[in-house]
């Protein structure tokens, strides 16, 4: 693979791995280091690349492996990890910048979309936000396609209720 | 893009029926084109999706800086840097082992040197023997003094006893 192949067809999924990492790590300084590290490893392993036909759900398994193994390692020193949790939570959804781009009723979808149990939430994003077949999902999650449809048919139903309560209290 | 159709679609995706192509053609529907005040809601969902989608959280700053590292690793600069920097740290430990170890054996050595002729009692040079000799028998001669001085103390006790007993006799 050269430079040029690498520049257009596995840069441009950077912010997808990016959230994708976001989702485990919760850190964005953290993430960002392990897309990085993603790119740099599909780099040295470019002549096996050739070989593989997804290369996108290959580096998001590859981003997921690393977030996972960073995870373990955090737990480690859970001490930090709590700290760091908690200065996450708030600032997330409170900035300024987020709060005036997109308006009130996303801001409170999203809201609720991070509320949701871990597996479910990754599952709605990578299938509602980035674009993924179940079968993508589950090579992506490692889960099976039945348990990628259940999660996705309870996070959907969860937030239909919600919009259904948003309504319901006349904000539109 | 007539209503009954997206409300089937939207039916459709709430049970998760829609293929990929089905759920593109909603969120294209709600991004572009004016909603009708009961959907309002959901429009904002898929126009979340789409906004969370499209954000380019990362930016080309990101792109430049995975290339230029990726360019270090195609020329092996730097491989190369690395390596010469691993063999400079190595080299520098063995020079001050090697120093250290230098100057440790001079030092033993001059010690050595010094003591050898006391330990086994051998002078090369007859002068330098003679004039050892002599400094041995000063020692001798000066610690033997000393313990003179102390003897004469005990004969003057010795006198001072003696006179005592002839006194006594008288």
């Amino acid at each position: 693979m050269s430079l040029e192949i690498f520049k257009n067809k596995v840069l441009p999924v950077k912010n997808k791995l990016y959230r994708f990492a976001l989702g485990f790590i919760k850190n964005e300084d953290e993430a960002k280091d392990i897309v990085q590290e993603v790119f740099i490893k599909i780099w040295d392993k470019k002549e096996d690349l050739l070989a593989i036909e997804n290369i996108e759900a290959w580096c998001m398994r590859v981003t997921r492996n690393l977030s996972l193994d960073k995870l373990k390692s955090k737990h480690k020193k859970y001490t930090d990890s709590l700290n760091e949790e908690f200065d996450k939570s708030d600032d997330k959804n409170q900035t300024p910048y987020r709060s005036t781009e997109i308006s009130d009723t996303m801001s409170m979808i999203n809201l609720f979309i991070e509320s949701l149990p871990d597996k479910q939430r990754q599952i709605i994003k990578l299938r509602d936000i980035e674009g993924y077949s179940y079968k993508e999902i589950s090579e992506m999650v490692g889960v099976d396609m039945n348990q990628v449809k259940v999660n996705l048919f309870r996070a959907r139903k969860a937030i239909k209720e919600n919009l259904l309560n948003i309504n319901a209290y006349g904000l539109r | 893009m007539d209503l009954d159709r997206i409300e089937h679609l939207l039916a459709k995706y709430w049970e998760c029926e829609t293929s990929l192509e089905e759920e593109d053609e909603l969120k294209e529907f709600f991004t572009h084109q004016p909603v009708p005040g009961h959907l309002k809601s959901v429009a904002s969902l898929f126009q979340y999706y789409e906004a969370e989608g499209e954000k380019d959280e990362l930016g080309a700053e990101f792109d430049e800086l995975i290339l230029d590292e990726l360019e270090n690793k195609k020329s092996g600069k730097g491989k190369v840097i690395k390596w010469v920097n691993d063999a400079l740290k190595v080299a520098a430990v063995l020079l001050i082992l090697a120093t250290a170890g230098y100057f440790m054996q001079k030092e033993y050595q001059d010690k050595k040197e010094n003591l050898e002729p006391y330990v086994t009692g051998t002078f090369e040079d007859p002068e330098k023997a003679f004039e050892e000799t002599k400094k041995a028998l000063m020692l001798i001669s000066k610690n033997m003094n000393v313990g003179k001085k102390q003897v004469e103390k005990v004969g003057v006790l010795h006198e001072a006893q003696k006179k005592v007993k002839e006194t006594e006799t008288l």
